[in-house]
């Protein structure tokens, strides 16, 4: 009888024991989790470094075993180019949500990635405001009820959501642009192939990636997880299909 | 001979490995941890195949998987 | 209108000082959580300097009003505009997270007339930049070139002068008091509880509550009788205090000033403030 070998145990990136401040069904806890995967293939986790948003993104401040800091709101792109500048040979990444990312941080957000600035961004799109209590994002869906738009998304009123992976993709430097879920298993291994990629990059000195991932908020949505897995498949993928937008600095789309 | 083990108290209950797992291994079970979430537990351990794509959905890292 | 909370008042200070050198009547509401920085969620007082002597560039000065109940929460936001509109200038309304998370019951006050509200625009109208026939131009300004920046500043300071008689203040069994509360807020809530209690073990305890941060009420610590006043107890959640600095620059040590004090979002307890008022009146009293 062949001997039992473990074939998946938690990564070293998640502090050992640590249950995570997410709520029940949250993608932040798999992208963490990947994140700290892709490193550990990579023999990365002692040069991470982790630049850190304000939202929901906050609570990974208990859960990784990176260096790390918390930006003002929004400025995380500022504050790794800092970091990354100042240290080129660490490993650096933002994790920053949709209002971070592109409300309060859009300028920081899009100077970095003209600037080509060589680290990742790490965008986790779940199409509201999580921590502050379900507001409207920028990457809220058309008719898609929020307490600051509580009759649904009226783009006479409010706009239209904003798609940061195609609005990165119009710059000339950014070098891996990809958008991507953790909805099944098969996208998780996709995911964290996606985050070694721009990890990899990064180590290359290629430039800037993001690593857009379309993601549920079953607590501001007002869903259970599974049925929050549905209007993530059946709404949130078709307004933001994932996809390579640019790799090795070729658009692909 | 494959298997999996769940930290319970890393369970939320979110059934993402229940309906991940190809065999129909999994149930959300009727017990609760400290946290009172119903973790998930394997109902049919001996159709287990190590394929760990429970391990893999799993948002809290809370599966560990042999083959 | 619009309120945040400690770091989100950090980013206001641009717009603030915009504001007052402009003039703009506002009103704006600071929760205060732990700090510095992004800090701790939970309540704190560690903003008190931040909001009455530099709230952002420029050396301007506004009205800050402290609630110490959700009802003077009511009262003041709505006397803030009043006086943000006569000034012609912005009014901070500083309170903290226990107010902002306390329920109460509350007597909401008479809504203004339409014919107040067309008043209040009509007081504007010159002023406000929504379109002007030629000549009478609007324009709302935040600096100026030559020595018109000097004339906004010597325009304020004229005002800032005349607000000796908003100065708004409590003094809660003051008359015999020897042993003197001094505290805003939330805290002055729970010094008013610890003196009751200190008044039923025969101590003659009070308090004085600035209910205007600024002006602050400077006479009311300065004119006390120090032969009957043998100590002031600064309450504060913040470490290190910062009311206390306006308390010294009026006790000029004529009496000793002990502090009981928490910050980072950790919360005063009547205990903790009985505890350590009992300790200061064993050593003065």
């Amino acid at each position: 009888m062949a001997e039992e070998k473990k074939v998946y145990t938690r990564t070293k990136g998640i502090i050992e024991g640590a249950v995570s401040g997410f709520c029940p069904g949250c993608m932040h806890s798999t992208i963490h989790k990947i994140i700290g995967e892709a490193a550990e293939e990579l023999g990365q986790l002692d040069n991470l470094v982790r630049v850190e948003g304000v939202g929901c993104c906050g609570l990974g401040q208990f859960y990784v075993t990176c260096d790390e800091t918390i930006a003002a709101h929004g400025r995380a792109g500022a504050v790794a180019t800092g970091i990354k500048r100042s240290s080129p040979n660490s490993l650096v990444y933002t994790y920053q949500g949709d209002g971070d990312l592109a409300a309060i941080g859009l300028a920081e957000t899009l100077s970095a990635a003209n600037r080509g600035e060589n680290f990742t961004v790490i965008f986790v799109n779940n199409g509201i405001y999580g921590m502050t209590g379900g507001q409207m994002a920028p990457t809220t869906l058309i008719g898609m009820k929020s307490t600051t738009t509580p009759g649904g998304r009226n783009p006479e009123e409010h706009g239209y959501p904003m798609h940061m992976s195609e609005i990165i993709n119009q710059l000339t430097a950014p070098y891996y642009i990809e958008r991507v879920s953790c909805d099944t298993p098969q996208n998780v291994i996709k995911a964290r192939n996606a985050i070694k990629k721009a990890f990899k990059y990064q180590l290359e000195g290629k430039g800037y990636s993001i690593v857009e991932i379309v993601t549920s908020c079953p607590t501001n949505w007002g869903l259970d997880p599974l049925k929050s897995l549905d209007f993530l498949r059946e709404k949130m993928f078709a307004e933001y299909p994932l996809g390579v937008f640019r790799d090795g600095g070729e658009k692909k789309q | 001979m494959a298997r999996i083990e769940i930290t319970t108290e890393a369970c939320k209950s979110c059934s993402y490995c229940v309906i991940s797992c190809p065999k129909k291994c999994l149930e959300i079970g009727e017990k609760v941890n400290s946290k009172g979430y119903l973790y998930a537990t394997s109902a049919r351990p001996e159709d287990c195949i190590g394929c760990a794509m429970c391990a893999q959905i799993c948002p809290e890292s809370a599966i560990e998987v042999w083959r | 209108m619009s309120s945040s909370s400690s770091c989100g008042i950090s980013l206001y200070s641009e717009g603030v000082s915009y504001c007052a050198s402009a003039r703009i009547p506002m009103v704006y509401v600071n929760v205060q959580r732990g700090g510095p920085g992004i800090g701790a969620i939970q309540p704190a007082q560690q903003d008190y300097l931040q909001a009455t002597k530099a709230s952002g560039n420029g050396g301007f000065r506004m009205i800050v009003l402290a609630p110490d109940s959700v009802q003077e929460c009511v009262d003041m936001v709505y006397e803030a505009y009043d006086l943000a509109e006569r000034d012609q200038n912005p009014v901070l309304v500083l309170t903290d997270g226990v107010m902002g998370t306390m329920m109460e019951p509350v007597v909401l006050p008479p809504m203004k007339t339409d014919e107040e509200l067309a008043a209040c625009r009509a007081k504007f109208a010159d002023r406000a930049i929504v379109g002007h026939p030629l000549g009478q131009q609007a324009f709302c300004r935040p600096g100026s070139v030559g020595d018109g920046q000097e004339k906004v500043n010597i325009d304020a300071a004229a005002m800032y002068e005349t607000w000796d008689k908003d100065i708004r203040v409590e003094e809660y069994m003051m008359d015999d008091a020897e042993i003197v509360f001094a505290a805003y807020g939330i805290s002055a809530r729970i010094s008013r509880a610890v003196i009751r209690q200190l008044r039923e073990e025969g101590i003659k305890a009070g308090m004085i509550r600035p209910i205007t941060l600024s002006p602050f009420p400077y006479d009311s610590f300065r004119n006390l009788d120090f032969n009957r006043v043998k100590g002031i107890i600064d309450v504060e959640m913040s470490i290190p205090a910062q009311m206390r600095w306006d308390v010294d620059y009026a006790v000029q040590g004529r009496c000793p000033v002990h502090e009981v004090l928490r910050s980072g979002g950790q919360l005063l307890t009547n205990d903790q403030v009985l505890k350590g008022a009992k300790e200061f009146i064993k050593e003065v009293l």
